[in-house]
């Protein structure tokens, strides 16, 4: 079976791991080997526990039991379960718009730019409640026209959501149909995630490009530390915000938006290290929210006397200014109580400029360089942490190799947060990994401007917003366009969804590890091929466990710049 | 319970002479056994075969040229070196002495003995037919029967008896090119191995294979001038240019009637529960031994490669001197791949077969026909005595192991008859009629876990 | 071994026997699709236990073979299949009490569990997930038992 051998790559990750093994501390890495070796059916999408006559698999090596009980067989089950993942991942989208539209009802907030907050608002609600159709005015033509004509264009939750979920219950289908189902909710996340950016940026400002700290040495030896965790709403975010600048407390984030206009925060970590803060001992109380956050952080919080406060919880401050004037207080106390503890907080952190996007990227300065051959491709680096690899080591080795040859480099969210710990975000270090080209073309873009650029913070529907900006002003359909999308280590159901539609846009999405659909040959066919037919972009999924970074980094760079008819000859294109 | 040496007298042990009459199954079996026993007594093994180690069952594969000679042995080169054993093949005994306990070759010799067994197998029966010794009729038993077969040039064969030799038989010829017909007395094929209906199936496939088959017609005479040129049957003529004899065998009981040994009612010799003849010290195995047969609580001679193996193994274990008694033979047959249809079956094929059986009552067949399989099941007494699976015989063991302990099964006839029939299914029977089994064979079974 | 308290019937071993020892791919993922279908050499079936091959002292499938496919390793005592000699006839599938030997259409082959004696340990006992499956000595009577 596949042990991994390094666990991390972070090095000041790396230190607490021995702590933890000597405090008889279990960390992700520990309950991952306990799980070994995971069930092959399941893995493969070979499984399904939809009904009480089950759970059901379908054996590959024996005769059987190759169908479901109720009929469902191998290549509906292995379809079933992307569509299980891309529902759960779309619901993650439409939850945060959900949340931060009625945050911006409550008016707890002074919008900043009142007009567009109403009218995106306007579109949130009618998302949430109706069919929203508002983004057909804002997305391409071809776009819309050739997700109607494929019957999977956004209607709404009723129909993407509720209809979808409805396959699992029964009904004579296909692979294919199935698939196409998958897309259209897929859709309806794309269409949330970017209704969220839109919305968040009219109340809340547009980010600039931002200095921040990553990496553990963000923590303060001698002041109150708050760790926000997970995602939750950015109202209540800028409340605690507020309130801790006014009280001298230090806040930092972990899986969370780093940029909240006008605050930003330094970042402590990305997913796969998220219970090391709470053993520097200098964490004095984390606020979390749901999505993103593991439900270790208890154990390991409770280890060194941290509590933790949900913002979800059923019995919850509704309030926000109350709740984080409560939050801040209860961590200035923390603090007070938790001087005995030991505070190894590990010195050095990484410098990143975050938050690049609409008019700092300037897509016509990048689609011009393309143009002239300056950069050979663009590749953008979405995805977390997935225990199954050497934390940050694939992102890591992938950016160096395509930064070397030329390959523009945008990452978001966690993505970034990785990228950053090494240095990638860091302008300093431009020279250092930039291809010569590459680097005349971003120096040309500012000179705080780093070898990665991050588009924000993975909340924000920004690299949504940044393909259409490209098609606007390319005036091609993005399939046509060097771009693809790369997920080095995906783990959520948010990126599963994110990576559908993706694909969906036209972008050539490489995504790892494999989604569990290779158990079905007609299912591989389905993302490889007819994906490749009706969307011009295919969904690569690599079923060899132990290929090495730079050979993925090859396969990738190859596709980009060598490929033939596919617009990605490196030539210069009129 | 392990090693029980060789025989004491007085505090020394003293070596025993070993003689094994017999180069197949039978003997090699013993003679392992033996081996396995008494590891120092010197054994002297006579065959009159010049190839040795080959196995019979294998012949037609080697006529249908998909196994060459040294594929056809089931045993290494070494074999007798390694087990310290002095082969004298291409030797045929003349004789057995019983009182002076010497064995007197072909050629003079003799070789005095402790113990003997005759595992001289069978002779092919050569049907009293006109014309029988024309040119280019042969049986099929030994090697030099099956290089005379492979090396006839004919192009139409007819195979006379469809039993297991001759339908492998003509199968082989066929896959040789030649036109082939099969002829057989009695109204089916395979008619100690299948019943009709299964005998139906087998039948067919071997004509879609494109061999002619004429059931339930005699072979009355050979035409030919010299060389056989045709087959006059009950209805018609065959023409041919060859023929394969594959009626029966007949045990070769020669040595045993010389030597006053007594011969069973069905002309096999006749052997007491430890395979020992009516003459002390002299033992018989394999095909020429007539032993009780479980499933039809008779004795009965079955001509079968694996009884030939358990019995060579009890007569050797017996004659090294650890007494173990042979729980019985029953019948059975695997025609495996070769036909195309994989088909098995043991103990009795039709509830009136058994000759001993008192009233119909006792008797119960339960069958299932499918467009491609058949499986029948045949119990006396709530026991299983038969078994035939045709094109569904994974798991055929477990069927062997009911048979072989005669467990009662008549509670669980849906279980044995389902497609999805496994060890597990049978388990509780095996706890229940554990006496049966002797311990070290139950220790085994349960070692699973259970 | 197989503890039978603690098998949950989760078909692991089957998977893994089939992708480890008869696939050609030797990887999940591709010996899913390959033809002919791989063959697991052990077997859960109807109730929650896995059966391999006992590795019998007294081999039933031993005696049966006509032409000596059927072997037993002299080291370790295992009885394996020579695969090169088998002529597919089935003797020993109606030997075997287990019904653990698979009379193979596909690959022309009896197919039975050898105990994995080309690898270092049986795979069916490293993936067992509750480690139902152990490789254990027994000294009874027997030299070592699965």
């Amino acid at each position: 079976m596949e042990f991994i051998q390094k666990k991390t790559a972070d090095t000041s990750v790396e230190h607490f791991l021995s702590k933890a093994a000597e405090s008889e501390i279990p960390l992700v890495w520990d309950r991952y080997e306990g799980q070994l070796p995971e069930c092959g059916f399941c893995e493969t999408g070979l499984s399904c526990r939809d009904c009480l006559q089950g759970p059901c698999i379908s054996h590959p090596f024996r005769d059987s039991n190759k169908t479901g009980i109720c009929g469902k067989e191998r290549d509906i089950l292995a379809v079933q379960s992307l569509l299980r993942l891309v529902l759960k991942g779309t619901i993650t989208y439409l939850d945060r718009v959900s949340d931060l539209a009625k945050g911006i009802e409550s008016k707890e907030i002074k919008p900043k730019n009142k007009t567009k907050t109403d009218q995106w608002l306007k579109e949130a609600q009618s998302l949430l409640q109706g069919d929203g159709t508002g983004f057909k005015k804002e997305f391409p033509r071809p776009l819309i026209r050739r997700w109607e004509e494929m019957g999977i264009s956004p209607e709404g939750i009723a129909r993407d959501l509720f209809k979808a979920f409805q396959k699992f219950e029964g009904g004579i289908t296909d692979a294919e149909e199935t698939l196409l189902w998958s897309f259209k909710s897929s859709l309806l996340g794309c269409i949330a995630h970017w209704l969220y950016g839109r919305l968040k940026r009219s109340a809340f400002g547009e980010p600039a490009p931002t200095r921040i700290e990553v990496n553990l040495g963000v923590l303060k030896k001698e002041s109150p530390n708050l760790l926000l965790c997970g995602h939750f709403s950015p109202v209540l975010k800028r409340k605690i915000a507020e309130a801790a600048e006014k009280n001298g407390v230090h806040v930092s984030v972990v899986c969370s938006d780093p940029l909240l206009p006008p605050f930003h925060f330094p970042v402590a970590t990305n997913y796969g290290s998220q219970e090391i803060p709470c053993m520097t001992g200098a964490v004095d109380l984390i606020v979390v929210g749901d999505q993103w956050v593991n439900p270790s952080l208890m154990r390991v919080a409770k280890e060194f006397e941290v509590s933790i406060l949900s913002t979800e919880g059923l019995k919850r401050e509704r309030n926000p200014g109350r709740f984080a004037g409560k939050i801040v207080d209860q961590t200035k106390k923390s603090f007070d109580f938790r001087r005995h503890i030991p505070r190894d907080v590990p010195g050095g952190t990484e410098v990143a400029m975050m938050g690049f996007s609409g008019g700092s990227i300037c897509a016509k300065k990048i689609l011009g360089a393309v143009h002239k051959g300056q950069i050979r491709g663009i590749v953008v680096f979405c995805g977390s942490n997935n225990v199954k690899y050497t934390q940050d080591q694939e992102i890591t080795i992938l950016a160096q190799e395509f930064l070397k040859n030329d390959i523009l480099c945008i990452a978001k969210g966690e993505a970034s947060v990785a990228l950053a710990k090494y240095g990638f975000l860091n302008p300093l270090s431009r020279e250092k990994y930039c291809g010569k080209d590459l680097s005349a073309v971003l120096s040309s873009l500012g000179e705080e401007t780093p070898s990665v650029l991050d588009v924000g913070g993975g909340e924000d529907g920004a690299v949504i917003d940044l393909f259409l900006e490209m098609a606007k002003i390319g005036k091609r359909d993005l399939k046509e366009l060097p771009i693809v999308a790369c997920y080095p280590e995906a783990n959520r159901s948010s990126e599963v969804t994110e990576a559908m539609w993706t694909v969906a846009m036209g972008v050539p999405t490489y995504f790892w590890p494999a989604l569990p659909v290779t158990g079905s040959p007609k299912a591989l066919e389905g993302l490889s091929k007819f994906c490749e037919e009706k969307f011009g972009a295919m969904l690569h999924i690599m079923t060899e466990k132990k290929v090495d970074a730079r050979t993925k980094a090859k396969l990738i760079l190859e596709a980009i710049t060598g490929k033939e008819g596919y617009g990605f000859s490196g030539k210069p294109w009129k | 319970m392990r090693h029980a040496p060789c025989v004491f007298e007085k505090g020394k042990e003293i070596k025993m002479r070993y003689v094994i009459i017999g180069g197949s199954a039978a003997a090699i079996s013993a003679l392992e056994t033996i081996r396995s026993i008494d590891r120092d007594s010197p054994i002297d093994l006579f065959s009159d075969e010049t190839t040795p180690l080959f196995s019979r069952v294998l012949l037609p594969y080697y006529i249908a040229e998909e196994l060459s000679k040294p594929l056809l042995n089931f045993r290494s080169a070494d074999f007798f070196e390694q087990n310290k054993v002095t082969p004298h093949l291409g030797v045929r005994i003349r004789q057995i002495s019983v009182d002076s306990k010497v064995v007197h070759t072909e050629s003079g010799d003799q070789h005095p003995f402790d113990k003997v067994l005759m595992a001289t197998g069978g002779n092919p029966i050569i049907p009293p037919i006109e014309g029988i010794d024309k040119e280019g009729i042969s049986p099929l038993k030994t090697m030099a029967d099956a290089e005379r077969i492979y090396h006839l040039k004919g192009k139409k064969a007819v195979v006379i008896g469809a039993g297991s030799v001759g339908v492998e038989s003509c199968i082989s010829l066929k896959r040789r090119g030649m036109e082939v017909t099969l002829l057989e007395q009695l109204g089916q094929v395979l008619p100690t191995v299948f019943d009709d209906e299964a005998a139906f199936i087998i039948q067919e496939r071997i004509e879609d294979l494109g061999i002619k088959t004429v059931t339930g017609q005699r072979a009355l005479r050979f035409t030919g001038n010299g060389h056989v040129k045709s087959v006059i049957t009950d209805s018609g003529e065959i023409e041919c240019d060859m023929v394969v004899l594959a009626v029966g065998v007949k045990p070769a009981i020669e040595l045993a009637q010389k030597a006053g040994i007594e011969i069973g009612s069905l002309g096999g010799i006749k052997v007491n529960g430890q395979m020992m003849t009516s003459a002390l010290n002299v033992y018989a195995a394999g095909d020429v031994a007539e032993t009780y047969d479980i499933t039809r609580e008779a004795n009965w001679i079955n001509a079968i490669w694996p009884c030939a193996v358990e019995q060579g193994r009890v007569a050797g274990a017996n004659m090294a001197g650890r007494e173990t008694p042979y729980e019985g033979s029953f019948r059975r047959n695997s025609i495996g791949n070769f036909i195309g249809v994989p088909a098995i079956s043991m103990g009795l094929t039709r509830a009136d077969t058994c000759s001993s059986c008192e009233s119909g009552e006792e008797f119960q067949e339960i069958r299932k026909r499918t467009k491609d399989t058949y499986k029948k099941l045949i119990l006396k007494k709530g026991r299983l005595v038969g078994a035939i699976l045709v094109g569904v015989t994974q798991k055929a063991g477990l069927f062997h192991i009911l048979i072989k302990k005669q467990i009662p099964v008549s509670d669980y006839v849906p279980m044995l008859m389902s497609r999805n029939l496994n060890f597990m299914d049978i388990l509780p029977l095996i706890r229940r009629y554990a006496d049966r089994f002797t311990e070290t064979e139950y220790k085994e079974i349960m070692d699973t876990g259970l | 071994m197989v503890d039978k308290t603690r098998c949950t019937g989760c078909h692991q071993c089957e998977l893994w026997c089939g992708t480890e020892i008869s696939s050609a791919s030797k990887e999940l993922a591709k010996a899913i699709h390959e033809a002919p279908q791989p063959v697991p050499r052990v077997y859960v079936e109807g109730k929650q236990f896995a059966l391999q091959c006992r590795h019998c002292e007294n081999a039933p499938c031993l005696e049966a073979c006509p032409n000596g496919t059927m072997r037993r390793d002299p080291e370790t005592g295992l009885v394996y299949v020579h695969d090169p000699t088998c002529i597919a006839c089935w003797m020993c599938v109606m030997a075997c009490p287990f019904g653990i030997i698979n009379p193979s259409s596909s690959m022309k082959v009896a197919i039975k569990c050898d105990r994995c004696r080309n690898m270092g340990y049986p795979i069916c006992a490293e993936v067992c997930p509750t480690q139902a499956i152990r490789l254990e000595e027994r000294k009874d009577y027997r030299i070592k038992a699965f």
